[in-house]
């Protein structure tokens, strides 16, 4: 396989939506953006998960379970609270653009395990990659997300509060990682971002959220 | 192994219980933010014994080395802390030295944390693992989260009375960070039976954490 096949899969999904992005406006364009950041921080991320790699001497079992989702978490949350601290702290509209970030991150993430497993993938398991990938990384990037737009309303919350949201992601995206690489409870890997997506997205539908902002914004 | 297990899985499911009272009660019907940061701990204390669950059931024990479990944890204590420092402190305590006293004496708490656990785990000192490092980490959260919830004990709060309407809380988080500093030791030290103790307590007090929290804080609007 091509050393740089990472980069050529990136290049192949990334290429497209820069593409589509002038003809959009308003809410989608700022999401698709938010996508497309998570599509780089994934890149990004691979590089930093590669050095960390060579510097320690675990095992990948080790890695994958306690350092990467501490890497992957970090980085996806910056674009996060940069865009949180510097334009707008709306919990109805950060929620929306951590997620993808999230999806995004996880966009690129699968194609890069699809690659590396190619002898091995089925329709099966992209279903079953695709949603438990998909709604983990999403879900916990909205976590940080939706704490963000609490915690910025007080100073005194800055440090501990993010710290404090990035943890929790980090350790729900661990626990995640730990159940799709054991034998016995892989399948519970599924269950556990599908099971918090849920209810969470049906209260959020059901509390009228997304109807309001869409109409709002949208210009 | 068994008794990780066991002092594990019992946390996690009274831990989860509180949580999803927390969800129920206090997020989808927008309570303060100080009561939904509490309930974002108790799901730190979740995700951190599920993680250490999982190592149990998929590797055996738990690994020797960082892991983490201890950043969920240290995220738990973190929410705790940010709550009351971040949230409510000030509307009890406004800096005159009248009340300096108090304030000197909160300094107990985490005194004796951090001094329990540094006089039961000396000897472990002189060959310092990431693991001891981190814990230490934790211990230090702890630490400040207990001196938060000993001076919201302790301190008459005459103006508003805020603080003194959730004193129940706080003993229960106080109790919480003294019987987690515990299994740590334990933990550290191989303290079997103390370790099952600790974890016991522990899940007890996550069990009623939330809902005394609520109860309480159902005061606020009466005061």
């Amino acid at each position: 396989m091509d050393q740089n096949m990472i980069y050529i899969l990136f290049i192949c999904i990334i290429v497209p939506i820069l593409l589509m992005l002038p003809l959009l406006t308003g809410r989608s364009r700022l999401l698709m953006w938010f996508m497309t950041i998570g599509i780089f921080a994934c890149l990004f991320a691979a590089g930093v998960n590669g050095f960390v790699k060579s510097c320690v001497s675990f095992d990948l079992y080790y890695i994958t379970t306690n350092l990467t989702p501490v890497m992957e978490e970090i980085i996806k949350a910056l674009p996060i609270l940069y865009y949180a601290f510097l334009f707008d702290s709306d919990k109805n509209k950060l929620i929306p653009l951590a997620f993808a970030v999230g999806v995004g991150f996880a966009v690129l993430e699968n194609m890069i395990i699809l690659t590396q497993n190619f002898e091995t993938v089925s329709v099966f398991w992209a279903v079953i990659r695709g949603f438990a990938s998909g709604l983990m990384h999403g879900i916990c990037t909205a976590i940080v997300g939706y704490g963000i737009s609490f915690i910025k309303t007080r100073k005194k919350l800055f440090v501990s509060g993010t710290f404090a949201l990035l943890t929790l992601a980090i350790t729900y995206h661990s626990v995640f990682n730990t159940l799709v690489q054991s034998e016995a409870y892989r399948y519970w890997g599924f269950v556990q971002p599908v099971c918090t997506y849920i209810p969470f997205i049906v209260f959020y539908i059901k509390s009228g959220k997304v109807k309001n902002y869409a109409g709002g914004n949208d210009k | 192994m068994f008794i990780g297990v066991i002092t594990n899985a019992v946390i996690l499911c009274t831990s989860l219980i509180g949580f999803l009272y927390g969800v129920f009660f206090i997020l989808i019907h927008q309570r303060p933010l100080y009561l939904k940061m509490v309930v974002l701990a108790m799901a730190c204390m979740l995700v951190s014994r599920g993680y250490i669950l999982l190592q149990y059931l998929v590797k055996g024990e738990e690994p020797a080395v960082f892991h983490v479990g201890m950043l969920g944890l240290m995220g738990c204590f973190l929410f705790l802390f940010s709550a009351n420092y971040g949230m409510i402190d000030r509307l009890a305590d406004d800096g005159s030295m009248q009340f300096m006293r108090y304030r000197i004496v909160c300094w107990l708490a985490p005194l004796i944390i951090v001094g329990g656990f540094i006089g039961f785990c000396l000897q472990k000192f002189s060959n310092p693992g990431s693991k001891l490092i981190t814990y230490l980490a934790v211990i230090l959260i702890i630490a400040l989260s207990s001196r938060y919830h000993f001076k919201h004990l302790i301190f008459p709060d005459v103006e508003y009375g805020v603080v003194r309407a959730i004193r129940g809380y706080n003993a229960v988080a106080l109790l919480l960070c003294i019987s987690t500093m515990v299994m740590i030791i334990a933990d550290i030290n191989g303290y079997t039976g103390v370790y099952l103790g600790a974890g016991f307590t522990i899940s007890l007090l996550c069990l009623i954490l939330i809902p005394i929290l609520k109860k309480e804080a159902t005061k606020w609007t009466k005061i």
